[in-house]
């Protein structure tokens, strides 16, 4: 029963903090832009996601190496510093625009000044990341970003067209000329690489080693990252439905946090609108301690410095001193103005460009006989793996250029 | 550090727009000006039905606003290619009374 309990648990923290501001922000533009056409690019980003997922988790739990140490094994020296460096500036930037983006919706909630909202925000993030154990960390934020289930809910209230839904699982050119070639192909590496956010990873991985996980705890790690990614997925799906029902029929291009909430307040009125407020507030909140933590985790890993949530902060001064500059760092970032949106667009987009620096490794070493032993990954998901890898590289060296060409997605 | 430059120059190239304007970037910014000008109306039926909190319906029209004002400024400095002039000119007028709408709408 306990088991059942905590497995349950894992799968609702994974789905709970599975969403966060770039998939919000690019699912729903991308409905907005291109109707249901999309949604292949979620399926794909989820099928990668939970193939990786699985694979980093259980490198952590048989080898009991987190991302960053097996970096660091399969990269080298210099490109692995080269990675490290790249996957922090990641997590600075996207812990910058969650921050901002909390603020946001504290003053569409209560009405607060952002500033203020977003100085007192980043107190108590890291006060409770300060405070808490892993554990609490992960269920926390987890659990309460199970409230984004209302834009689930609204998108079925709006009643979609459920068969071009299905259709959209079917990659299809847009037929309106080359501009519209090149936005769909931004918008589906955008989709793509937000699934794929590396912090995930990170996190995940880093998560399995601070909850003790061993090969006796495989099939949870199987469990939990298939079944919270699918769910977590479903919920990104509901957002480009709602993108496609209520923004694209009136040429509506969600460009500000606060138009993403209005699709759930059209047809459930208030109560729904502030839970979904809320959720937003859960998923953007998860991210930015998530990003924080990893900062912190990536150099002690790659450095074997010692590193643990649950010790006391000044027995891990240099992992600690990480997270809490990370976030502090962040906090001038996002209070200079730059628009939480703006940071998240190239945030996606970067991560992009760095993500075959921390799939190689973990698709690799996963495989590794030596390492992994019986627990090495088998043909046909090795296979797979690299399918996914060889997408991963097309959509890193597509991702800048697509970004300059469309403006960052403008219509 | 020069291919952080790189990345750097790279970033603002991808969100900036050149000062002149040609046809296809003047019906972007027609689009982004229908998207805000759709959006309001939404967010009307959204006061009509109730369905959206005081606070809500006023920080997201201020963001609305910005969001105009913004448009309207950077229409206000560009410039547009030969043949584009009046278009350019029929979309600074568009903006302006946008934001005109929007203030007013601050104001009640």
């Amino acid at each position: 029963m306990k088991k059942i309990v905590q497995l349950t648990l894992g799968i609702m923290t994974a789905l709970g903090g599975f969403v966060d501001l770039g998939q919000i922000v690019f699912t729903m533009q991308a409905g907005a832009r291109f109707g249901y056409a999309l949604m292949w690019s979620i399926a794909l980003g989820a099928v990668a996601i939970i193939l990786y997922m699985e694979m980093c988790g259980r490198v952590a739990a048989v080898a009991q190496k987190p991302v960053f140490a097996v970096v660091r094994k399969q990269l080298g020296q210099r490109l692995g510093v080269v990675t490290l460096i790249g996957s922090n500036l990641l997590n600075l930037i996207t812990c910058a625009a969650e921050l901002g983006a909390i603020a946001i919706v504290l003053h569409l909630f209560f009405g607060i000044d952002e500033r203020f909202a977003l100085v007192g925000a980043t107190l108590v993030l890291g006060a409770l990341v300060w405070l808490l154990h892993f554990q609490w960390i992960e269920r926390t934020f987890g659990l309460s970003g199970l409230m984004m289930i209302v834009f689930g809910v609204a998108a079925w209230k709006l009643h979609p067209d459920w068969g071009a839904v299905t259709a959209g699982l079917v990659p299809r050119m847009p037929g309106h000329g080359s501009k519209d070639v090149l936005l769909y192909a931004y918008f589906a590496v955008g989709i793509f690489s937000a699934l794929l956010m590396e912090y995930e990873v990170h996190f995940y991985s880093s998560g399995a080693i601070e909850e003790g996980w061993t090969a006796k705890d495989l099939p949870e790690n199987t469990i939990v990252s298939t079944s919270g990614i699918v769910l977590g997925s479903l919920l990104t799906c509901a957002l480009l439905i709602l993108g496609a029902v209520v923004f694209l029929p009136d040429g509506i291009f969600p460009d500000q946090l606060s138009t993403t909430a209005l699709p759930v307040a059209l047809p459930m009125g208030k109560l729904a609108l502030k839970i979904a407020l809320l959720g937003i507030l859960a998923c953007v909140a998860s991210a930015a301690v998530e990003t924080a933590l990893s900062a912190g985790y990536n150099v002690c890993q790659f450095y074997d410095i010692k590193w643990d949530k649950n010790i006391p902060p000044r027995d891990a001064p240099v992992f600690t001193a990480l997270w809490v500059g990370t976030l502090i760092v962040a906090l001038f970032i996002a209070i200079t103005g730059i628009k939480p949106l703006t940071l998240v667009n190239f945030s996606i987009m970067f991560g992009m460009v760095m993500m075959p620096l921390t799939y190689y490794p973990i698709l690799t070493s996963a495989r590794d006989r030596t390492l992994m032993g019986e627990h090495a990954t088998k043909n046909v998901q090795h296979i797979l793996g690299w399918v996914f890898f060889g997408m991963i590289v097309i959509a890193a060296l597509a991702a800048f250029p697509l970004m300059i060409v469309t403006h960052s997605g403008q219509p | 550090m020069r291919r952080g430059l790189a990345l750097a120059l790279l970033f603002l190239l991808g969100c900036s727009r050149s000062p002149v304007m040609d046809h296809e970037q003047l019906a972007s910014e027609r689009k982004q000006l229908h998207s805000l000008d759709a959006e309001t109306a939404l967010l009307d039926r959204i006061i009509a039905t109730k369905h959206a909190t005081p606070t809500f319906v006023h920080a997201h029209a201020e963001y609305l606003r910005r969001a105009s004002h913004e448009l309207a400024q950077q229409l206000g400095k560009a410039r547009a290619e030969p043949g584009a002039e009046a278009e350019l000119e029929r979309l600074r007028a568009d903006a302006a009374r946008l934001e005109e709408r929007f203030i007013a709408r601050m104001l009640l």
